[in-house]
């Protein structure tokens, strides 16, 4: 699966859940998370991911309502975790802005988009960084709520002021890599658009339309 | 927005959330218009204000998508709600203010603590941070 095209992918990670909150409980929603699970369960950090993060869920559900309601609305948040894991697995961000660019999207909506996804996990490890340089400088960061709350300014304004910093360098190397030059780009690398996949991507807007429809007029 | 989106990829909880994000930027972006992030004393209650919004705006998505399980404090909330005698909507509410109250104060606290304790030379690149604090 990983080389459809990104827009294939968003299309089918997007439709699961829309399908799952549209048919009626219980086998409208257990039909998409088996989908989902089948998409995921060739890589089993993913499976394992989507799982652990599900899980918690149904717990909660289970002591909160009656076994049908917890039921329905277990598999369908399953659906959901489990497609949006699996497409994040799959799909690296420089792929899909490739797709945008190539799509006729403005360079700048890729990027923003890239980069957004790729900030957490860069600001979590410079959190970590910070956290633990701060421990070493004898910063108590561990105690009482009123210890991690005094700590907290100790960690929060050096990540801002890094954060800042950094977006100064970027902004500096994407001007003079031609960013705002206004001219439309050539992706190096276009993932191939095959009929076959626009056709299926319509089929899947066609099908979750169906759906709705379906569930709105006949009560289905 | 987007940011909301994005993160949605990693953690898929917070898509449905994207409507509340969207109403905690405005306020946040209304607070720091009106200078509430002057003092602790202003950015505290500001903070309060937020966390009603919050949890007015989250309740209705809890309810409905979530069946007010987003995490083990709001399932324990909900259920001491139930116990206590609320109707389901009610306890799903009460337990999103007990969480959204708390966690929007102690968010803009800090985010006056960290505009104060900017450098003059950084702050000065941000209009509306100056403004936020009361320096412009």
């Amino acid at each position: 699966m990983s080389g459809r095209h990104p827009f294939t992918l968003l299309a089918l990670a997007a439709a699961l859940p829309a399908l799952a909150w549209t048919l009626p409980a219980p086998w409208g929603p257990a039909a998409t998370l088996i989908v989902a699970l089948t998409l995921c369960l060739p890589a089993p950090r993913v499976a394992r991911t989507a799982f652990f993060t599900a899980a918690p869920f149904w717990l909660f559900l289970f002591l909160l309502h009656d076994r049908a309601t917890a039921l329905a609305i277990a598999l369908r948040l399953s659906t959901m975790i489990a497609s949006f894991v699996w497409l994040v697995a799959i799909l690296p961000p420089a792929r899909l802005v490739e797709a945008l660019v190539s799509a006729g999207y403005s360079v700048h909506v890729a990027f923003l988009f890239a980069a957004t996804l790729s900030a957490v996990p860069a600001l979590r490890a410079r959190a970590q960084r910070i956290v633990d340089a701060q421990r070493c400088r004898g910063l108590a960061t561990r105690g009482g709520p009123l210890t991690r709350l005094r700590a907290l300014r100790a960690l929060a304004l050096p990540l801002v002021l890094s954060a800042l910093h950094e977006v100064d360098e970027r902004a500096l190397a994407l001007e003079t890599r031609g960013l705002s030059a206004g001219t439309r780009r050539t992706p190096l690398a276009p993932p191939p658009d095959l009929w076959v996949e626009r056709v299926a991507r319509w089929a899947l807007v066609a099908g979750c339309v169906a759906a709705i429809v379906g569930r709105v007029l006949w009560r289905v | 927005m987007l940011t909301s989106v994005t993160n949605s990829l990693r953690n898929p909880t917070y898509l449905p959330f994207v409507v509340v994000q969207v109403l905690v930027a405005l306020y946040a972006w209304f607070a720091a218009r009106a200078g509430l992030f002057r003092n602790l004393k202003l950015a505290v209650p500001a903070g309060l204000g937020l966390g009603i919004l919050a949890a007015a705006a989250s309740t209705p998505i809890s309810y409905k998508i979530f069946g007010c399980s987003t995490s083990g404090g709001v399932t324990l909330m909900t259920l001491l709600g139930r116990k206590l005698g609320m109707s389901d909507l009610v306890a799903c509410a009460f337990s999103a203010f007990v969480s959204d109250f708390g966690d929007k104060a102690v968010t803009f606290g800090l985010v006056a603590t960290v505009l104060h304790a900017l450098p003059k030379r950084t702050a000065a690149r941000f209009p509306l941070a100056l403004r936020s604090i009361g320096a412009a």
